[in-house]
């Protein structure tokens, strides 16, 4: 009871408010999050083929097509590796987003208001984690484009 | 036909039966234990959040039509020779992918879950 209501082993404090605010709207806040559960899958499915588009149809193939030209471009190939690993960790950042929010949506808002909300802090962190995987790729995609560029402009 | 034989043939007969039984029992385990497996693998590996075909999840009918018009993609050849003309349909056509994601402007920014939106 002590520790219900002074939160003892968690690193900061809910607030009664709050506490209070997530027991009261339990159900609507479970809605939102499953709307946001299958708001997120389609963000995915559109955006993974892109980027994989990018990846499969414009660099590797122009890096190919240079090494079959004798044009090595250190900066294009640097490019490729990157993206090829920006992608895998963005995979790997969204599996485990969606399985930390797939945990909250299962949790009983009700019965442990303090713990949900700790949760909720825990998958907004994943979601800003995975926000910035995104960007990662949507530089090396500019990246990319800057690099042609550069190429074109020298033949 | 004597009494042995008889014995013989009926306890051949049960055995078969008994057989079947397991060989039942046994291709059920097998079948559990492979179906697990997959969905362990399935769930494991992420592919779960992938999967629109999970009811409540399906596409909508607006949805379905916006992805038909990804039809007949640029497909940049690996061969052939590299000049300005070549990089420029290169540039062109990247920049159709870059406004096809840009689309999508803040993928999976904070406000979705935000204390406002949640109603706390």
């Amino acid at each position: 009871m002590f520790c219900q209501v002074f939160l003892c082993n968690s690193a900061f404090a809910v607030s009664e408010e709050k506490v209070n605010a997530v027991r009261e709207n339990c159900a609507g806040i479970l809605e939102v999050l499953k709307s946001v559960q299958r708001e997120d899958s389609v963000v995915r499915t559109h955006i993974g083929p892109y980027y994989n588009n990018v990846l499969e149809k414009f660099i590797k193939p122009l890096n190919s097509r240079l090494v079959e030209n004798n044009m090595f471009d250190t900066g294009l190939l640097n490019n490729q590796s990157n993206f090829v690993t920006a992608q895998e960790v963005f995979r790997a950042d969204y599996s485990e987003y969606q399985r930390e929010l797939s945990e909250l949506t299962a949790m009983d808002c009700v019965a442990d208001p303090a713990g949900f909300y700790e949760k909720l802090e825990s998958v907004r962190e994943r979601r800003r984690v995975v926000s910035l995987s995104v960007s990662e790729m949507r530089g090396l995609v500019s990246e990319q484009m800057t690099l042609v560029e550069g190429l074109r402009d020298r033949i | 036909m004597s009494e042995v034989e008889e014995a013989k043939i009926e306890k051949k007969k049960n055995r078969g039966g008994r057989n079947l039984t397991i060989l039942g029992v046994v291709t059920i385990l097998i079948a559990l234990v492979a179906t697990t497996v997959s969905l362990a693998i399935y769930e494991v590996s992420g592919d779960i959040y992938l999967d629109r075909s999970r009811p409540g999840y399906l596409p909508d009918e607006e949805e379905v039509s916006e992805e038909n018009l990804d039809e007949g993609a640029y497909d940049f050849s690996q061969t052939g020779e590299i000049n300005k003309e070549v990089l420029d349909e290169y540039i062109e056509k990247l920049q159709v992918e870059i406004d096809a994601i840009d689309k999508y402007a803040e993928p999976f920014s904070g406000e979705a879950l935000s204390d406002e939106r949640l109603g706390i």
